[in-house]
């Protein structure tokens, strides 16, 4: 068990800096999730964490003692933590018992003490009947849970996962995920995760950290993450969002790209705002307050996934997988909104798309 | 589209057109050429006709029976083994020192050329600057040892054997250690960052990272250079016979070196020096054999034995069942 605290820690390689005054606290216990795109900077906070490079400026503590910091430099050996990496790193030439017990041999662990701990840590990743086994023999997940028992078999207070699924496939990363859970929430074992990889965040984490060009853009619940967004790069980073410029005045938000057409709004911004909405918070509805025409739509199964053109502008609406047989394309829909989110038009759009295409 | 893809294969053969005529005329003829003359007369400046002898393997005897081959074996065993061991040891140290990563060397690019240099130096030069500091009565070695009190007068140490050897030794490990080095490095660059990351988490030291996982990952690049520094080894020939002539009393006459001598020297004797030449090739390739046996990679092995033995059961239940 280990509590973490970063404050103000920015890295800079020369020129470019990757962590702009990262200030956060991390509670003893919790799964965390570094989440963004790639190049943001989330892995190189992780390896601040692990000791494996020094942030230019600010500290980092870890169970309330400093590890980093300007004069003190604890490396990653003593910091009392786990870590699994993205190749698996599992070493080729020991066995799987061999792989798991080197942390325990380098600190002169008793012998019965080794194979029991061993043992208990393979039965955790379910791995007992591999113990004899060389990595080469094992397929990836079963590797990568060899680095995770190695990573958990010395007891760590806290663990750290370098986007340890990305090189699974879909099926397996799905079912490691529950997997990590379950083993965090076993050994009560404080987890930061990193991956750019949404669905995973949300599945696993107490709080995701949101992170873009070095800076954390939102922290929160993946609820909050999801539902609250504090701005543009966020409602797009999670879930399936489209954006539409509007005009809010009067309780409502009135459309230009889409004929004119308005929708109710209560918040209490006025003027020029960028609106989102997430395709399955629209459906179809006769007494909708958009009209359009339907233009494509796929049948997914569970879902039928639509494009409506509204005015000049097209929507994507995700409806239930029965809309399907009852909806033409060509047809004239109207739509209802369940929720939408609404952001001030300061041109972080228009750059996000700017980077993106 | 295939069509177009048989008529380009053609100019590929071009391609390889002048490595293959310089190959068949300089490398494969002389070899098939030596391989040949070993069995026959052919001795003697200008002559090329020659005849099988009456007992093939006179030459062969006579070469393995011989105690100046004998000698020559030796030396050049003793050569490789002490050159080769001190070489790889620097080599590895240098390969750990420049790629740990726990601290950068400062200067790093200069050190590696300079290590690399003596491996550029062509081997003629090495052997004579070598036999000039040494030199007898006057020579740097010697002028500084008086100097200094070490020496009362010159001393002729190239006439000792041992310093004779021991100097052919140090021109060898110093000429290649550099170039080990390298391979070395390459090999540790090799491995995948997060094997050394993840030792460091679990607390290894730079001691135990070096043996217990640079080592093991850098197997197939140690049996490598085990490997060509052996083959180069036993025929190591330039710098005994440029240095001193394989002197002094044959202390550093190489099998090399010997040949030479049989072939271009005294009463030319071409089917003696083939007779060696091939022994020595069949030695270096048992040994290399030897080598790749004693460094398979084991577990590799006792799969495809596990495989074979299945195989060999379902064989064996098939023609039962056939038999039924």
């Amino acid at each position: 068990m280990a509590s973490v605290s970063i404050r103000n820690v920015t890295k800079a390689f020369g020129e470019s800096v990757v962590i702009r005054n990262f200030n956060e606290e991390i509670q003893d216990g919790e799964f965390i999730t570094f989440l963004g795109p790639s190049g943001c900077g989330k892995t190189t906070m992780l390896r601040i964490i692990a000791g494996f490079e020094k942030q230019t400026d600010g500290e980092v503590y870890i169970d309330g003692q400093l590890v980093s910091g300007k004069k003190t430099f604890v490396p990653p050996e003593k910091r009392g933590i786990g870590m699994v990496f993205q190749n698996y790193a599992v070493w080729p030439h020991m066995t799987v018992f061999e792989n798991v017990a080197y942390p325990l041999t380098l600190r002169k662990t008793p012998k019965e003490e080794i194979r029991e701990r061993v043992e208990k840590a393979l039965e955790l990743v379910h791995l007992s009947g591999h113990r004899d086994h060389l990595p080469a023999r094992l397929s990836g997940g079963q590797q990568q849970r060899v680095a995770l028992a190695r990573a958990l078999v010395a007891a760590p207070g806290l663990l750290l996962l370098d986007e340890p699924l990305s090189n699974l496939d879909a099926k397996l990363r799905e079912s490691m995920r529950f997997e990590i859970k379950r083993i965090q929430k076993e050994m009560g074992i404080t987890v930061v995760y990193v991956t750019h990889d949404q669905a995973e965040a949300m599945a696993m984490s107490d709080r995701i950290f949101v992170i873009n060009r070095g800076v954390i853009q939102q922290a929160g619940t993946p609820e909050e993450i999801y539902n609250e967004p504090v701005n543009q790069f966020v409602a797009d980073f999670l879930g399936k969002v489209d954006f539409f410029k509007g005009e809010a005045q009067d309780d409502r938000i009135t459309f230009p790209g889409m004929g004119g057409q308005s929708l109710p709004y209560q918040g209490e911004r006025r003027g020029k705002v960028d609106v989102a909405i997430r395709p399955e918070n629209l459906f179809f509805s006769q007494d909708g307050p958009l009209s359009g025409v339907l233009e494509t739509q796929f049948y997914m199964g569970d879902v039928d996934d639509c494009r409506v053109r509204v005015g000049d502008t097209l929507v994507r609406v995700i409806a239930e997988g029965f809309a399907y047989r009852s909806l033409k394309e060509g047809q004239e829909v109207r739509l209802g909104v369940r929720d939408l989110m609404v952001f001030e038009d300061n041109g972080m759009l228009e750059e996000m798309l700017r980077i993106r295409t | 589209m295939k069509k177009k893809h048989k008529g380009y294969a053609k100019y590929g053969y071009l391609f390889t057109l002048p490595f293959t005529i310089a190959f068949l005329i300089f490398m494969a003829y002389p070899t098939l050429y030596t391989a040949l003359i070993g069995f026959t007369d052919l001795k003697g400046i200008g002559k090329t006709d020659f005849h099988i002898l009456a007992n093939p393997l006179e030459n062969f005897i006579k070469i393995l029976t011989s105690p100046t081959f004998h000698t020559a074996f030796k030396n050049t065993v003793v050569l490789w083994v002490s050159n080769f061991i001190p070489q790889l040891i620097l080599a590895l140290l240098l390969a750990a020192w420049f790629t740990d990563r726990r601290f950068k060397v400062p200067g790093e690019g200069v050190f590696k050329v300079l290590f690399y240099m003596p491996n550029i130096i062509t081997a003629a030069t090495v052997a004579i600057l070598f036999n000039a500091l040494f030199g007898y009565p006057m020579g740097p070695v010697n002028d500084l040892m008086t100097r200094f009190g070490i020496l009362d007068a010159p001393y002729n140490f190239l006439i000792k054997k041992n310093i004779a050897r021991g100097v052919v030794i140090f021109i060898q490990t110093w000429m290649w250690y550099g170039y080990t080095m390298i391979i070395l490095i390459s090999g540790v660059l090799g491995i995948s960052p997060e094997i050394f990351e993840a030792a460091e988490v679990d607390g290894a030291n730079g001691w135990q990272t070096f043996w217990q996982i640079t080592i093991p990952n850098i197997k197939t690049i140690l049996l490598f250079t085990l490997v060509t520094s052996l083959i180069g080894g036993l025929n190591m020939f330039d710098i005994p016979k440029l240095f001193l002539m394989g002197g002094p009393d044959n202390a550093t006459l190489t099998t090399g070196v010997f040949i030479y001598n049989q072939a271009f020297s005294g009463s030319y004797m071409y089917n003696r020096a083939a007779a060696a030449s091939m022994i020595m090739f069949v030695i270096i390739c048992a040994v290399s054999g030897v080598m790749f046996y004693a460094l398979r990679d084991k577990d590799e092995e006792k799969i495809h034995k596990t495989i074979r033995q299945q195989e060999k059961e379902y064989r064996k239940k098939m023609k039962e069942a056939q038999k039924k």
